[in-house]
């Protein structure tokens, strides 16, 4: 390696301050402080402003952020994938499906037939919900949807770019217990538990504290770095968390619509 | 191929070789091992390694295509330092991981990483063709990262003499075929703004922000 053309380039560049330009709708917003707001977006982006700025929750958008999540340019724009295809029938009042259980040896071997012909810059719920899928229709194995959410203070922090992850999670026979274990292809070499997945996106390594309610993250203390939430495989993204909470009814099956967003924005 | 060459040449001689397509003699005399063809799709799937450093989750994907003497690169990376990232095939078969801080720092540095993952063997930089460029140049923040050149070309430089068995470098021997399968890639390079602990050791002079392993994942070849 020739180190000094290396050297010079390395010391000699300025470097470049990155922004990125994203497509999503607007889920909510909170304030951090008196001066900044914390906006959220469909894709599990965030974006940080001190500007009043005139929002629609719901509304879909085109959001320029810069390399520590300063909002730098918002605009109404269509581009983004419909938050939910989702009709009434898909939802039912009874309970989830029992996950399977699997051994250690089938949890690898699913682990690594797991799609990899994934996207640059696919979100997190459609590569899981693909993921899920594939699992549940071409091997009859029931799993589940594990989410991480984190609360404003921890992103406000670490600048953290997402305000939630998801990735499917499989129930292990080991021994005489049963094990939840997360399959996050993408940034896991191996099949983790939930605490290992938790401490790749929680610099703090601190756990996250499980609810089953949407509302007790919605609305925190802001005392914690991050919430769990555990729900069936049907469920797309944190807000049918939300409406699962609000209606009562969840997700029973899969829906075609979703899973063909799914498939078009993530592989 | 030359070893193979030579081998061939040898049963020539000797009177032994068959028309068919086994090339095994006899159990008892020898048997030559046709080298597989590197001809092939293989993938990388590249994973965050020092997250807790970059302030972000870094991933990317390496997909290697060998098709009748020609090696394409096409890798990217999302979420990572608007930093140079070195990015490297190395020797080894396996990446580093949090058991391999052995000075426990908390970071898994360059001299960790290669102490299990092997030496550079290919720099993925503007220049495939050889390992040591005068004008070696790597991409930059997030990238998408192309090259193409003749294998021929990167096998003929790996076997030019190694003129320091000491660096992080490392050749191939003379009659050692490329074989990329299963080997890591790593890409380095976190924000040189990044505070680091004094125990961080780099290579070849460059900061210690911009060695730090970032993403690191195995060659596989791609079923057919």
């Amino acid at each position: 390696m020739s180190t000094v053309i290396l050297l010079v380039f390395f010391f000699l560049f300025i470097p470049r301050l990155e922004a990125e330009t994203f497509f999503a709708h607007l889920i909510g917003s909170e304030k951090i402080n008196p001066q900044t707001t914390l906006l959220k977006f469909s894709n599990g982006r965030v974006a940080l402003t001190d500007d009043v700025l005139h929002l629609e929750t719901n509304d879909p958008y085109a959001v320029i952020v810069d390399e520590e999540q300063n909002l730098l340019q918002i605009q109404s724009d269509d581009k983004a994938l419909p938050l939910d295809s989702e009709s009434p029938h898909h939802f039912h009042i009874s309970a989830p499906p029992t996950p399977t259980l699997i051994s250690e040896n089938e949890a690898y071997d699913i682990f690594n037939r797991l799609n990899s012909r994934y996207k640059r810059s696919s979100e997190c719920s459609n590569r899981a919900h693909v993921w899920a899928w594939e699992e549940f229709t071409k091997h009859h194995m029931t799993s589940e949807k594990v989410y991480v959410l984190f609360t404003a203070s921890y992103i406000n922090k670490h600048r953290f770019k997402w305000w939630f992850h998801v990735a499917p999670l499989f129930s292990i026979k080991k021994d005489n217990n049963v094990e939840k274990w997360v399959f996050d292809f993408m940034f896991n070499p191996r099949p983790v538990t939930i605490k290992e997945w938790t401490d790749g996106f929680v610099f703090t390594k601190r756990s996250c504290l499980y609810t089953e309610k949407f509302s007790e993250y919605d609305v925190n203390p802001q005392t914690e770095d991050c919430y769990l939430m555990v729900d069936s495989m049907f469920t797309w993204n944190p807000i049918d968390l939300k409406n699962k909470e609000l209606s009562g009814q969840s997700k029973s099956q899969f829906s075609r619509g979703e899973i063909n967003f799914a498939y078009k924005q993530a592989f | 191929m030359k070893k193979l060459n030579l081998a061939l040449s040898t049963l020539f001689y000797f009177g032994l070789i068959s028309c068919g397509q086994n090339t095994s003699v006899s159990k008892d005399i020898m048997t030559i091992e046709t080298p597989a063809s590197p001809d092939g799709d293989y993938q990388v799937i590249l994973r965050p390694l020092n997250n807790h450093l970059s302030g972000w989750i870094p991933n990317g994907k390496s997909d290697i295509k060998i098709n009748n003497g020609q090696i394409s690169v096409y890798s990217w990376l999302e979420d990572a330092a608007p930093e140079f990232h070195q990015q490297f095939i190395l020797t080894g078969k396996r990446c580093p991981d949090q058991a391999d801080d052995k000075n426990g720092d908390g970071v898994i540095d360059i001299r960790e990483a290669f102490r299990v993952s092997g030496k550079i063997l290919i720099p993925l930089d503007n220049n495939l063709r050889v390992q040591n460029g005068s004008q070696d140049q790597f991409p930059f923040g997030n990238f998408s990262y192309t090259q193409k050149t003749d294998l021929k070309f990167i096998e003929e430089d790996l076997k030019t003499p190694d003129l320091d068995p000491h660096d992080f470098f490392v050749k191939l021997n003379r009659n050692e075929s490329l074989n990329l399968e299963n080997k890591v890639m790593i890409i380095l390079g976190i924000n040189r703004k990044t505070t680091l602990p004094l125990s961080i050791q780099s290579f070849d002079q460059s900061p210690s922000q911009l060695t730090i392993p970032v993403v690191c994942g195995l060659i596989k070849k791609s079923p057919l």
